[in-house]
């Protein structure tokens, strides 16, 4: 080893492997800043602030700017609405999963793969979080 | 010392079955398949990677034949470390233990994905008579149970050669492929399964589309099949053949364009070709099946029904 080793950062602890079991055992919870509006066709659409990247804002900000969070919407088509309304804080995802296969009659993969990607979109837009934690707890 | 023992029995009724592309194997209740290739197949427990297969086909002696030391070096490159099962119990060190089909020579091994990380159990299988070596690894320790598991999968495996009809069924689908198509490319979208088989000049399309309740919305199956398959006129279809009561469509066309698009100059030799497709949804089902073939003349219509009735929802 050389002294200049000793100037490199250690490497990061691995994060610990999240099973398939883990996974679907997540309970998804809303973000409480998102607001949601049941449209006529009976389909729900989804209002949340999506915050400026902070170059951008800080950006902003040095011109003058408004800096405040633009609203965005999502609407939900039948399916997204049906996973929407079932996410309460105690339902783990594969509650979810087993009622979307029971209800469409999909095969239980199919319906996993669904969930997931669906469940990772919303998380990556901030509608909902993962907890691994006790039902029922707020976000 | 006696090496008798008998593995548990490898039942559809207690296990899985899985049919891909030339093997049939049983797995337990609790696993998914996660991983699906040409060849290669993943299954996964809850707490993760439980089983991969991996398989060649070849004419004679093969790549690797049934000896571990190619297999080791063959491996080696992808950072696996291979060796003799030594500290397995002594009934499991003999080939007859894994109790594998007759012509096969099963070759019990032990490996790890690092030399110094858990070992796991593993089996190289040699089917002389098709030409096909397999490679399974089951990714939990040597326990006796565990080998006992090993062994009653192992014991399932079951090779078909494409000279015969081979069965296929994944997830909740099962068909039979005629004699002599192989797999072209398939597609396992979440609402959308395909499967594509090419033989001498003709392709064999398998879709499974759903849920039907959602896809279809308000529009029937015939207009959605027309939608689906592109089809403009009312001739396509054979309206003495349909039967809207148990929600079935045939249909046949002739023009250019494949199915999927062949590569290379064959795209610019190709006359017309004639396509027969059938849609339905099975009674009590919520998703759409539907068959389709091309081919420059087509085969016989006995073909194209014995394809559809194999074709079924599990």
């Amino acid at each position: 080893m050389s002294w200049f080793d000793s100037f490199r950062r250690p490497p990061a602890e691995p994060l610990p492997a999240l099973t398939r079991g883990r996974a679907l055992a997540c309970i998804p919870r809303k973000n409480s800043m998102v607001r949601e509006q049941r449209q006529e066709n009976g389909l729900i659409r989804l209002t949340y602030p999506m915050a400026a990247r902070p170059f951008i804002a800080g950006l902003a900000r040095k011109l003058g700017k408004n800096t405040r969070p633009t609203l965005k919407r999502l609407d939900l088509d039948e399916m997204g609405t049906f996973v929407w309304e079932r996410i309460d804080g105690h339902r783990p995802v594969q509650g979810l999963v087993d009622e979307f296969r029971a209800v469409y009659g999909v095969h239980s993969r199919e319906a996993e793969v669904a969930m997931s990607t669906f469940l990772r979109d919303l998380g990556r837009r901030g509608l909902i979080g993962m907890d691994e934690a006790q039902p029922g707890r707020d976000i | 010392m006696t090496t008798t023992f008998h593995p548990p029995p490898c039942t559809p009724s207690s296990d899985r079955v899985l049919a891909w592309n030339g093997i049939r194997i049983a797995y337990p209740q609790s696993w998914e398949v996660t991983g699906i290739r040409d060849r290669y197949l993943m299954l996964e427990d809850r707490e993760g990677p439980a089983l991969d297969l991996r398989w060649e086909v070849h004419d004679g002696a093969g790549k690797y034949g049934a000896d571990l030391d190619q297999l080791a070096r063959k491996l080696q490159k992808s950072g696996l470390s291979i060796r003799p099962p030594d500290h397995f119990p002594i009934k499991w060190q003999s080939p007859a233990a894994w109790h594998t089909d007759p012509d096969a020579t099963p070759v019990p091994f032990v490996w790890s994905a690092t030399p110094q990380g858990r070992d796991c159990i593993g089996c190289l299988l040699r089917f002389p008579l098709p030409g096909v070596t397999a490679v399974l690894r089951i990714h939990r320790d040597p326990t006796p149970a565990n080998l006992s598991r090993a062994a009653g999968i192992i014991s399932s495996l079951k090779i078909f050669p494409e000279q015969g009809p081979v069965p296929w069924k994944i997830y909740d689908i099962a068909y039979s492929v005629p004699p002599l198509f192989r797999l072209s490319s398939f597609s396992l979208q979440p609402g959308h399964y395909r499967f594509i088989h090419a033989g001498k000049g003709v392709q064999l399309l398998y879709d499974r589309i759903g849920p039907a309740s959602i896809v279809l919305q308000n529009s029937s199956l015939r207009e959605w099949t027309a939608r689906f398959h592109g089809l403009k006129k009312s001739s396509d279809f054979d309206a003495d053949k349909e039967q809207e009561s148990t929600h079935s469509i045939l249909w046949s066309t002739s023009r250019k364009r494949d199915p999927v698009p062949p590569s290379g100059l064959a795209r610019f030799f190709r006359g017309a070709r004639r396509w027969r497709g059938a849609v339905w949804i099975p009674p009590g089902k919520n998703m759409i099946l539907a068959v389709t073939l091309s081919a420059a003349s087509l085969p016989s219509d006995h073909l194209f029904h014995e394809v559809c009735s194999s074709y079924v929802l599990v």
